[in-house]
């Protein structure tokens, strides 16, 4: 019950978010032009809520939820709340695949870049999963993904230093650096299938996730298929961290907070923190999109530059106070 | 009768190390067995062999008549449950909810009756609620030993139970284990206290350097002969109302 009041509280929170930010933007409104909004298909008052914000603010909330899901499950399935798709270089490597794509000049095929960038992340999921098999133990796992993320980094330099075009270079930076601007209707239904595919794999894996609680070998004694939900757990984490990419570009930070914000709410328990967190990531990304939107900048901010500001020194808070409980 | 659980030349290794040589052992239903040896004896090794978490390099472990790393997870769980040597728990749920983990496949009303009850056997019940990082080590040590006793399997396996509790709980550990035997259960735990082995157990197994180096009734393996073999002590026993008590000093003392 105080967990689909948990739940509850955070639609109705979210739809709230998401009114907050189809009503406010830029372009300033009077209470007649919000009526035309609502009853004249086709105005510009129309066309400014429903064309133009109200996707944007469900790309938002998509791209939140699939951040949010990410690292909830990338927190549970290595007992470390610090790890989340950026940490582990899954958002890295997606990135990697886009900027790739871009650079090439095949980001003119339809649904190029988003297919590559679901390829990234379902190598670097790849990758950790074999990882993982050889070496089970959380920061020897936290370790490779700081080193795929460093590499990823590291090819996606040398694809912008051997990029031949200013141009292409020009929009993958645009792109890395996170945003869901001019977002229709399509990108959202687009993101919305690996969502729902992450959700039920994550469903499925909850209980692994729970079980894990007590580290990998009890775990292995506890009469789950635990290799199977650990697969799913990690396949989840990198479809929606994929998605997520896909949609609007690396994005830091939030796949770190959601759970945080949400953890203690479900007393810390890894299975019931998936939707939660999920909500609450698209929350936290509607309100720093409308933040970002809203800023009193010439150019308008980069969500992701905006999350990344924010979350950092989040970041350093979470880090610090898990280093204080595991020396006690 | 049959053995619960069978070591039949069993060699583990760990990378290029050599960790259990050519093992045998057997344990029987409703007994409890100590393994006992100095550090690195492989008396951890031991344990996750017989759960099927490692893979003998040679020779058969036989879990009720199976080979455990051929049994489905489900059906291993029935027969054999364990609570490692690590206490360290990923995140600070509540006692109770730690300790259902032990019937995790079990109907989540059942599972969490079996935690209450154990958690009363452990002398817990009034903390049910509490999050285990608000708890002490010991308190949590018991959570995790609540968990064990909540799977009801028949062969329990408790890899240093008492390591760092106090003397009362070190005592209710083993009171409880010996107990769970008196339903019939097997239960094989590791220890480095030998008068705890001693006045607990039905027998001894003493590994060394990854060898069987005697199996048998408490005083019978941990005979002076095998406590200076592979414990490098000059020991005698001493009968005391509570059980024999081991004294003992350093074959080799520094002065």
């Amino acid at each position: 019950m105080k967990r689909l009041g948990l739940n509850l509280f955070l639609v109705i929170a979210l739809v709230a978010g998401f009114a907050l930010a189809t009503t406010l933007g830029e372009t300033r409104l009077g209470l007649d032009q919000y009526l035309q909004a609502f009853t004249q298909p086709g105005s510009a008052p129309w066309e400014i809520l429903w064309s133009i914000r109200a996707p944007r603010a469900a790309a938002a909330a998509v791209v939140g939820a699939c951040l949010g899901l990410s690292g909830a499950l990338m927190q549970g399935l290595l007992r470390n709340p610090l790890a989340d798709p950026g940490v582990l270089g899954v958002s890295a490597t997606a990135a990697l695949g886009a900027a790739l794509t871009i650079v090439l000049g095949l980001a003119v095929v339809p649904g190029a870049v988003e297919a590559s960038a679901l390829v990234g992340a379902a190598l670097a999921g790849g990758c950790l999963l074999l990882f993982a098999a050889r070496f089970p133990e959380p920061e020897a796992l936290i370790l490779f993904g700081v080193a795929l993320s460093s590499f990823a980094g590291a090819v996606t330099a040398l694809v912008f230093n051997l990029s031949p075009s200013p141009i292409a270079t020009a929009e993958v930076l645009a792109w890395m650096l996170g945003s869901v601007e001019n977002r229709n209707w399509g990108d959202v239904a687009w993101g919305l299938a690996p969502l729902g595919v992450a959700v039920v794999l994550a469903g499925h894996a909850g209980r692994g996730l729970l079980a894990l609680t007590l580290g990998e070998d009890t775990a292995a004694t506890l009469g789950l298929p635990m290799r199977r939900l650990k697969l799913a757990a990690v396949a989840a984490a990198s479809i929606a961290t994929g998605a997520s990419v896909a949609m609007a570009g690396v994005i830091g930070f939030v796949g770190l907070a959601s759970p945080h914000l949400v953890r203690a709410a479900v007393r810390e328990d890894p299975s019931r923190l998936l939707a939660p967190s999920a909500l609450a990531g698209a929350l936290m990304l509607v309100l720093a999109d409308l933040a970002a939107r809203m800023a009193p900048t010439e150019v308008e901010l980069k969500l992701g530059v905006f999350t990344a500001l924010v979350g950092a020194p989040l970041f350093a808070f979470v880090a610090w106070r898990a280093a204080r409980s595991w020396r006690s | 009768m049959s053995a619960v659980l069978e070591f039949q030349g069993v060699t583990v290794a760990i990378g290029r190390r050599e960790v259990l040589s050519d093992v045998d052992a057997a344990f029987a239903p409703g007994t409890l067995t100590a393994v006992c040896g100095p550090n690195g004896a492989g008396k951890t090794t031991f344990i996750k062999a017989a759960l099927g978490v490692v893979k003998p390099k040679a020779g058969r472990v036989r879990l009720f008549g199976r080979e455990p790393h051929q049994v489905a997870p489900d059906a291993r769980a029935g027969l054999a449950g364990y609570l490692p040597q690590e206490r360290r728990i990923g995140w600070g749920m509540s006692a109770l909810r730690i300790a259902a983990l032990g019937a995790i496949t079990a109907a989540p009303a059942d599972a969490e009756a079996r935690a209450l009850a154990a958690l009363e056997r452990v002398g817990l019940s009034g903390l049910a609620d509490r999050g285990v990082f608000e708890m002490s080590g010991g308190e949590r040590a018991r959570v995790l030993l609540a968990r064990l006793l909540v799977t009801g399997a028949p062969l329990l396996l408790a890899d240093e139970p008492v390591a760092g509790l106090d003397p009362d709980a070190q005592l209710l550990t083993l009171e409880l284990l010996r107990a769970e035997t008196a339903r019939g259960a097997t239960a094989i735990v590791t220890l480095h206290d030998l008068s705890l082995a001693a006045r607990f157990c039905d027998q001894v197994l003493v590994l060394d350097h990854g060898r069987a180096a005697a199996q048998g009734a408490p005083l019978e393996a941990l005979s002076p002969a095998v406590l200076k073999s592979a414990f490098h002590l000059d020991a005698a026993w001493t009968d005391t109302p509570h059980g024999p008590v081991l004294s003992s000093a350093r074959v080799s003392p520094l002065d």
